[in-house]
């Protein structure tokens, strides 16, 4: 019975440790090392990176949801931290541009070919 | 026909113009980091363990109504041996210098603090860098300028100079 009980409780407590781990790569791999050249927090061994990666999976042990920490790290270091950043008005080119370049690039053709015919 | 043609040129060269200067702004900004952040916003209550004695205090505890500083060094950044008399100079002024030792030996710290005098009124442990993600900094040493409201009014990355002492000097 013993035996049992302390497998259970290791077992509950690598699951936690794993789920930990994983949220936390998957935020630190949406999170720019703000100090390192073209790097994730998650691929940095910066102390920066390092930083952060202890303080978002405190963080995740204190039960604060993925959008609480973005909210967190952005307050304090600005929308510059994301990676990818979020479909908002501030970007708003940035997701419409390529969209938009293409359009207008078929655009072009077309007239071209109907030109040329 | 002419007249068409001569618009396809101009806008070509406009277009042109137009993605050079994207290109260009993209190159020469700074957009590394942005330390202008937290300037303007209100400075987190740190609470954390005492250097000296051990016992956990909230810059609150230390410091009311008057403007102070707060300066994140540690013994092994030699940058902070740099600024370490311009912070004499700031606590020979009477202002308040709370200092954060971030991912410090304790002993090594003391020693530091020994050797070069001690400019701090407090110095709160931050041993995993979790004051410093509250405060924004991105490294050692980081100097704030903070009022009587709790206010940041400056960021300082880097060795503190004369300038940054004219600022807290002039700062009522």
């Amino acid at each position: 019975m013993k035996f049992f009980l302390v497998f259970i409780i290791s077992w509950f407590s690598i699951a936690y440790a794993n789920e930990v781990q994983d949220r936390t790569n998957s935020i630190t791999k949406n999170l720019r090392c703000l100090v390192c050249e073209g790097q994730s927090v998650y691929e940095s061994n910066s102390d920066f990176a390092k930083d952060i990666k202890t303080f978002v999976s405190k963080k995740i042990k204190e039960k604060n949801t993925d959008e609480d920490i973005y909210e967190f790290l952005i307050s304090k270091y600005g929308e510059e931290i994301i990676l990818n950043p979020d479909f908002s008005n501030k970007f708003i080119f940035l997701w419409i541009a390529p969209i938009l370049f293409f359009l207008i690039g078929i655009f072009f053709i077309f007239r071209r070919s109907d030109e040329i015919r | 026909m002419y007249l068409k043609k001569g618009f396809k040129i101009l806008s070509l060269i406009l277009a042109s113009i137009i993605i050079f200067y994207f290109f260009y702004y993209s190159l020469f900004q700074e957009k590394k980091f942005n330390p202008k952040v937290m300037i303007g916003s209100q400075m987190p209550n740190l609470q954390s363990k005492t250097l000296y004695k051990n016992k956990v205090l909230s810059l609150s505890n230390i410091v009311s109504n008057e403007k102070f500083i707060v300066n994140i060094f540690a013994s092994w950044c030699a940058p902070c041996k740099i600024e370490h008399p311009v912070l004499m100079q700031l606590k020979n002024s009477k202002i308040k210098i709370i200092g954060i030792n971030y991912k410090d030996n304790q002993k090594n710290a003391k020693a530091f603090i020994e050797k070069y005098q001690n400019p701090f009124e407090k110095v709160l442990i931050d041993s995993d860098g979790a004051l410093s993600i509250q405060l924004g900094a991105f490294g050692v040493p980081e100097t704030f300028l903070v009022d009587k409201n709790f206010t940041i009014i400056a960021k300082h990355i880097g060795p503190i100079d004369n300038n940054f002492v004219k600022k807290v000097i002039n700062l009522k």
